[in-house]
């Protein structure tokens, strides 16, 4: 066990000055999904939001059973082994290419939490991404008015931010060698979608006025999670979790024409190990599995898969350090079928996954401040639709006394 | 404070990561990811659906401030046009060296000894045949600057004076000169000293002079007139000094005075014509085409939103008189009523388009006809909401007039309601059942 006490005290300073400084930053942004922007977003509700969390993106995880402790929306055993107050933010910059060469960029904000041990148990709080999607359509169009040609441009913009705020409680049992914990929250943000035409100025006359809609629709709805982790041996972490929503209601704005809309959310199941190799190289694996049927055909897609599978796996290595600084290594891979389909084909996505991380601020065996920055290099598929993309997750975690 | 200092530069650097990259949205050009039908087609509304209340108005400024003033006689057997005009503020005194002196001195009782009227005449855009015989004639009846025309002298609230003879009353022949264009763009009638002395002498009130041409079929374009006086000074007798009024009071008078029937859409002439009427917009519209699901015209609600466009058309024909018809391009104006009980005095609002519509004279030419639209979408759009951008109420009578007005002795004339050619809104809608969720 990790004596408090046994921390230097030359810590303090900053370990106490840096939250406040992130959480100031962190304040000034709210909490986006945005974790895959790209045209399959186009389908259902968009692109299931993953693990928020650069460790998790750079061991490919599904987002369970990672060594250490952690701040995970859908894993909520991971909390379970803080022993110090936190805030964990994360960040993504990420990019596509199109097969017509067309490129997308953005970054977001996806993850905020609060870590915060009290007693035995230790509760948390956290905003974190359900959904994301944002894609645009851009048509060139020829009308016909009293006979004459009439160019004119349609424009559809597609705008998802469906999140979810927690909050939750776990702790650790069987002399610290078992974690459990359950989270509980709401469903929050929104999906909007706006349409314009626009009449070619040449061939009507000046004074034209684009013809504008907009639907914008309130998300609501309680989601759950509760899982565990059992550290077998001191080498090996197994972990599981599972994720229950009610039907997420999309309620219209008062400008918006409609009733409002449930959406079935399937039961979400997460599975995964962590073993120590050798001293400093660690084996993550985790598989996530849940049926979506419901949710498509809420949503009138007849071709979406059903059921939803994903996997990934990835290697870590802990031994190098830098300036007397622990930076851990890692590459993974991971492939998952997306719930919606695209243009009546079922879409994938798959990616090769590495990344790094800097341990700034260690008291002992305790983390202070650890950055992890997780890139992914893939490819998404729907039908004859190919993507490209590549994604820079970072996530910066601090902890004080 | 080390450790404070890694945690910050990693702070740091994880925004700079983020601020890095712009925000490029994936888009497609696929049609088939839009999910919402939407169609545009055009409607045109005769003027009868869609307005109310026409009426036309005379009298708005006066043919004092016209830009182009005309000299005018029998001009395509119809028109003649005459200034009217007198000088006033003469000189109280003139500055004068006596002999002997190296400063002036102001010399009150100076005396007329002759002078000149300066014509300067446009050579580029004459119609006629030259010489043209030019004729200044004093005017004897009193007259008023603002109302005088070609039958009254007085036409003001509680005083309306005829002259004795339309025209100026009797006139005087002062003095008269030939013009010929292509010997240069200037004209001089002397004047001789009694004259003028009487002019100075006058109260200006009961003074007039008026240009008129004796050759008919003519009409030629005054471009400026200068009143130069020759006076002699008492204090020193062998000094003349050339000394001009400091203002003067111009009106035109002409005959015929336009009068337009039922049918004319009138805009212009001095004093100018308003066109008004009060826009009564039907709640639904047929339309054709795709959108009737096989019928051959559908009704569809005529809402703001709904229009993309929005245009009135006008036809232009001739104007009658065709000697009152504009002689050169002019600017059409379309303004909002403020205040339709206060008509024909009410207030207007902002100009629907901010540069006007300029239309060719020849559109009002014997024979001449032409169609053309002004846009008025946004002021559509916020009638047909009641309320424009800033909330303020939007009236729903306009005025067509002319940019400024007066802006021309011609009337602009447009085919007006129950006549071929009357007017008629284009509006172009976009109709779509909305956007929804998937």
């Amino acid at each position: 066990m990790i004596r408090i006490a046994a921390f230097p005290t030359r810590a303090a300073p900053g370990a106490l000055l840096a939250p406040l400084v992130l959480a100031a930053t962190a304040f000034l942004v709210s909490p986006v999904p945005g974790a895959a922007q790209s045209l399959l977003s186009a389908s259902g509700l968009g692109i299931p939001v993953e693990a928020p969390d650069g460790r998790s993106r750079m061991l490919g995880s599904v987002g369970v059973a990672l060594s250490g402790s952690a701040l995970l929306p859908n894993d909520p055993a991971s909390a379970g082994w803080s022993i110090l107050p936190g805030i964990v933010v994360s960040g993504q910059a990420g990019g596509e290419t199109f097969q017509d060469g067309g490129t997308a960029y953005q970054s977001r904000f996806p993850f905020l939490g609060i870590v915060y041990p009290y007693g035995r148990q230790v509760y948390s709080l956290s905003f974190s991404g359900t959904f994301s999607q944002e894609w645009d359509v851009e048509v060139d169009r020829v009308l016909e008015l009293a006979g004459e040609p009439v160019g004119a441009v349609d424009r559809f913009e597609g705008r998802g931010g469906v999140s979810a705020a927690r909050f939750g409680v776990a702790r650790r049992l069987a002399e610290d060698r078992v974690s459990v914990g359950a989270n509980i929250g709401s469903h929050l943000g929104s999906v909007e979608r706006r349409f314009s035409r626009e009449l070619n100025l040449d061939d009507v006359g000046t004074e034209v006025e684009p013809f504008e809609l907009e639907g914008i629709w309130r998300s609501a709805g309680l989601t759950a999670a509760a899982g565990a982790h059992w550290d077998v041996t001191p080498l090996v972490r197994l972990g599981g979790s599972v994720t229950w929503s009610e039907d997420l209601r999309l309620d219209p704005t008062a400008d918006t024409e409609g009733e409002v809309q449930r959406v079935p959310m399937p039961l979400e199941l997460r599975g995964g190990l962590f073993a120590t190799l050798t001293p400093g190289l660690g084996l993550a694996a985790s598989i996530y599995r849940a049926d979506w049927s419901e949710t498509a055909e809420a949503l009138g897609d007849t071709e979406a898969p059903g059921m939803v599978w994903q996997w990934g796996t990835g290697l870590e290595w802990a031994g190098t350090t830098v300036l007397g600084r622990q930076i851990p290594l890692a590459a993974g891979y991971r492939s998952r079928d997306l719930p919606f389909s695209f243009l009546g084909s079922a879409a994938r996505e798959s990616a090769f996954t590495g990344g790094i991380g800097i341990h700034l601020a260690d008291a002992e065996t305790t983390p202070m401040a650890r950055l992890h920055v997780g890139f992914e290099v893939g490819t998404r598929t729907a039908g004859d639709l190919e993507e490209d993309f590549w994604r820079t997750t970072f996530t910066l975690r601090l902890s004080g006394r | 404070m080390k450790r404070l200092r890694i945690t910050g530069a990693g702070l740091l650097a994880s925004l700079i990561l983020l601020a890095g990259c712009t925000e490029e949205v994936p888009t497609s050009p696929d049609p088939g990811l839009i999910p919402v039908e939407a169609e545009t087609f055009e409607v045109l509304l005769p003027f009868e659906t869609f307005a109310t209340a026409f009426r036309v108005d005379r009298g708005f400024g006066v043919a004092g401030d016209l830009a182009t003033v005309f000299v005018a006689s029998e001009w395509l057997e119809e028109l003649t046009v005459r200034p009217l005009f007198r000088f006033l503020d003469f000189p109280a005194s003139v500055g004068v060296i006596p002999p002997g002196a190296t400063v002036a001195e102001p010399d009150s009782s100076y005396v007329p000894v002759g002078g000149r009227l300066v014509l300067l005449f446009d050579t580029l855009r004459v119609d006629g045949s030259a010489p043209f015989d030019l004729q200044l004639s004093t005017v004897s009846e009193s007259w008023d600057p603002p109302t005088a025309t070609w039958t009254h002298a007085v036409d003001t609230l509680g005083d309306r004076r005829a002259w004795s003879t339309p025209g100026g009353g009797p006139l005087t022949p002062l003095a008269s000169a030939p013009w010929t264009p292509s010997e240069g763009d200037s004209v001089i009638l002397q004047l001789d000293s009694l004259t003028l002395r009487e002019w100075r002498d006058a109260d200006g009130s009961g003074q007039g002079l008026v240009l008129s041409t004796a050759t008919d079929g003519s009409r030629l374009r005054l471009r400026s007139l200068s009143l130069q006086m020759d006076v002699r000074s008492e204090v020193n007798p062998d000094t003349v000094i050339r000394v001009q009024p400091s203002s003067r009071e111009f009106t035109t008078i002409y005959t015929p005075t336009p009068e337009f029937g039922e049918g004319v859409l009138p805009v212009g002439g001095a004093p100018s014509h308003r066109s008004s009427f009060r826009l009564e917009l039907p709640t639904t519209v047929e339309a054709t085409g795709p959108i009737c699901r096989g019928a051959a015209t559908c009704p569809v609600r005529l809402t703001a939103d709904r229009v993309v466009f929005a245009a009135l058309q006008l036809t232009s024909i001739p104007t009658e008189p065709a000697a009152l018809a504009p002689a050169d391009t002019i600017t059409l104006d379309l303004r909002p009523v403020l205040a339709e009980d206060l008509l024909p005095r009410s207030p207007l609002g902002p100009p629907l388009r901010t540069q006007g519509v300029r239309v060719a004279p020849s559109w009002f030419a014997p024979g001449g006809s032409a169609s053309f639209e002004i846009a008025v979408t946004r002021y559509l759009r916020d009638v047909l909401r009641g309320e424009d951008s800033r909330g303020n109420p939007v009236s729903g009578v306009l005025s067509f007039l002319t940019l400024p007005e007066p802006a021309a002795l011609g009337v602009a004339t447009f085919a007006g309601p129950g006549v071929e050619g009357r007017p008629r809104l284009r509006i172009i809608l976009t109709v779509s059942e909305g956007v929804s969720l998937p």
